[in-house]
């Protein structure tokens, strides 16, 4: 994601990227909200599928 | 690969409700009443105009995110009230809660303040004690709410 990100605004602006914005686009701040948010719904979203460990006695 | 059947909704409904919420709190006490950190603010010392505004968009995007999450699970829980599949008690529903806000700080404090170092739980002192007390609180809250999911009715 950030090699994509450097590449689409290199080859915009030339070598230097244009603002503060995409500046942090493209080093670490995506990393730092995206991939937490990812992993977490990876997290979940694997507990929702498969069989939880957490049994519960269902009512009749 | 066979998908087991799907059976506890309202656990992983609880989870979501408990990493945004979780997400919530970190955004609201942590960024903006009690002004520790913000998003960037290892790499971008929020002591200008121009780091403040930078830092404050990066919450927003983080908030964004915790909305989200939010989002989710309160669709998990009407599409729960609508089929009625799963029997709900009030520990288990909040030990899902307390599990999710475990895992946030968990996931959250170790990809943030330890990995990619964009902020740390107290700014001023950089990777301190507090960044693993952070950790320690998700073990705590991860293990509280199992312990809570785990009863039986």
């Amino acid at each position: 994601m950030t090699i994509i990100a450097c590449l689409v605004c290199h080859s915009e602006t030339g070598l230097a990227l244009k603002n503060a914005f995409w500046d942090t686009l493209s080093t670490t701040a995506i990393f730092g909200v995206l991939l937490p948010f990812f992993i977490l719904f990876l997290v979940v979203g694997i507990f929702h599928l498969f069989e939880s460990p957490f049994p519960y006695e269902a009512r009749k | 690969m066979t998908v087991r059947s799907y059976r506890h909704p309202m656990l992983s409904a609880g989870l979501l409700l408990g990493i945004g919420m979780g997400g919530f709190i970190d955004g609201i006490v942590f960024h903006q009443i009690l002004q520790l950190h913000n998003m960037l603010s290892a790499k971008y010392s929020p002591n200008t105009v121009i780091n403040i505004e930078l830092n404050m968009v990066w919450d927003g995007i983080f908030h964004l995110g915790t909305w989200l999450t939010t989002a989710a699970g309160i669709s998990l829980i009407w599409r729960e009230v609508t089929r009625r599949t799963e029997p709900v008690t009030t520990r288990r529903f909040l030990g899902s809660i307390i599990a999710g806000w475990g895992l946030f700080n968990l996931v959250e404090g170790s990809i943030d303040h330890h990995l990619l170092h964009v902020h740390h739980v107290v700014e001023r002192y950089g990777e301190s004690s507090w960044d693993f007390a952070f950790l320690l609180s998700g073990v705590i809250f991860l293990l509280l709410g199992a312990i809570l999911m785990r009863e039986q009715e």
